[in-house]
């Protein structure tokens, strides 16, 4: 190789040891980070002591659940199979507790009723307007 | 070295050589493949393919990038430098197999001819992210191709050397366009980092070596010899010339290697006339001084190729004085008969 060659492959890799990692660092700085699945529904709560009632179907577990003197209520939501529905709102009696989505367990707790009458709990669609399930403990 | 016109100058050694790249390239592609559906049993025929030569091409390009660092660095490699043609071919083919199938997969079922569809069917160009890379795998085969093309020594003789090592030097334009498309393609997609840090081994290793053999002649450019008398200039005792071999130095900014040719020492010009080669960092052989790089010959006393050949170096007037090597810096016209120095 004749000196200005050599001279020229020398300046040309010189160039590339800076151009080939600033490539490389924004490529890797350009990828997208993955989008995170984040819960609407926050974490179920720790479940109450007394396991009062339960409901078993296929698809999901229904209990009734309280504290050991009976003042605070405990709905046990554990759903096997994705719902079908994106907006299923649980109601005890025509109490909101809270909302169910994706598989997993929910637990929604409320005061008991003075006379100890246990509430009646159903699940409503309130986008289609639908009944989806209604359980009587 | 060959008289007429051969469209592959293939002999014994080369055919062995070509034998193992083909069983190399044929097993990669294999162990690539099998791996692939292990892992994915529904991948396409065609995303198999696509891959597995996308990343071969990748691999034999930083093998061939890196032989002529090595081969300064170290003689052992040099018998890769003197197949590094082949090596070159065979990426392209296989670039241009990764190249076509890509088009057809991506851009054959276009309502528009397939590379319009390659530079439309995404103009996102102001995105990292979404940018258009194939675009720049085209522009990096177009060279690939115009370098395959030209590789054959019939395009070295009508370009001439210079035009014709200017031209081959676009692997280095087209080394940066296949990194760009590889960071703005697979890695904005295959979001595993052994992927990004497989491209910074690749990449490191091939910039350090070059570096490394760039700074080295350098320091052996800027060597310093004190003249002596007559234009003579001491340049090393005359046991540090081993027999039929030569040491080069760099005198008035021209490299002269000094051979040791039986009993006598010759300087001849050090780079040779079929591609630059380091004429120095070859070997005597049947009498002739034997280029490193792909075989061509001089005679130590002219620096004439033997006929029917018509290359022809400079020659330099050498002399040895109690033990020590003079050579004199002012060259002679090329193919000029001196008488060399005989050693006592």
């Amino acid at each position: 190789m004749i000196k200005p060659l050599r001279r020229i492959h020398l300046q040309v890799w010189s160039l590339l040891a800076i151009l080939l990692p600033i490539a490389i660092l924004t490529g890797w700085w350009a990828v997208p980070q993955p989008a995170t699945d984040i819960l609407l529904q926050p974490q179920a709560s720790a479940p109450l002591p007394l396991l009062l009632s339960k409901n078993e179907r296929p698809e999901r577990t229904v209990s009734l659940r309280a504290t050991a003197d009976t003042s605070i209520l405990q709905v046990e939501w554990m759903e096997r199979s994705p719902l079908t529905v994106s907006s299923a709102l649980v109601y005890a009696g025509p109490a909101l507790l809270g909302r169910i989505g994706p598989q997993g367990v929910y637990r929604f707790s409320f005061r008991a009723a003075p006379e100890g009458k246990r509430p009646q709990i159903t699940v409503y669609d309130i986008i289609h307007h639908k009944l989806i399930e209604k359980i009587n403990f | 070295m060959g008289v007429s016109y051969k469209a592959v100058g293939w002999n014994r050694q080369k055919k062995h050589y070509d034998w193992i790249l083909f069983a190399f390239c044929l097993s990669y592609l294999a162990v690539f493949i099998g791996f692939s559906i292990g892992f994915n049993p529904d991948m396409t025929f065609e995303t198999l393919l696509i891959r597995s030569t996308s990343t071969l091409a990748l691999l034999l390009l930083h093998v061939i990038l890196s032989i002529g660092p090595l081969a300064r660095l170290n003689s052992r490699f040099l018998p890769l430098l003197y197949n590094r043609r082949h090596l070159g071919v065979t990426m392209f083919t296989i670039a241009a197999i990764h190249g076509g199938f890509s088009i057809f997969q991506f851009h054959g079922l276009a309502n528009v001819n397939p590379f319009v569809s390659l530079f439309l069917s995404n103009t996102q160009y102001g995105s990292l992210h979404a940018f258009p890379f194939q675009a720049l795998g085209f522009f990096a085969l177009l060279i690939f191709l115009l370098m395959a093309a030209t590789s054959h020594d019939f395009w070295l003789h009508v370009l001439t050397p210079s035009i014709w090592k200017t031209l081959h030097m676009g692997v280095y334009v087209a080394y940066f366009l296949i990194i760009l498309h590889v960071v703005l393609g697979v890695i904005q997609y295959e979001t595993n980092p052994i992927f990004i840090w497989i491209l910074f081994a690749g990449t490191g290793t091939v910039i350090v070596l070059h570096l490394l053999a760039g700074t080295r002649e350098v320091r052996k450019d800027s060597m310093h010899f004190p003249e002596a008398t007559d234009g003579f200039v001491r340049v090393c005792a005359i046991g540090e010339i081993p027999p039929d071999r030569a040491r080069v130095f760099c005198l008035d900014s021209e490299r002269i290697a000094v051979f040791r040719v039986e009993d006598m020492l010759h300087a001849i010009h050090n780079v040779c006339k079929h591609q630059n080669g380091p004429l120095g960092e070859g070997k005597v052989i049947d009498g002739c001084i034997t280029c490193p790089w792909h075989g061509y010959q001089y005679l130590p006393k002219n620096g004439q190729s033997p006929p029917p050949f018509t290359e022809r170096v400079s020659t330099y007037d050498v002399r040895i004085i109690d033990g020590n090597v003079f050579v004199n810096p002012k060259p002679y016209p090329e193919g000029t008969e001196r008488p060399g120095a005989p050693i006592k």
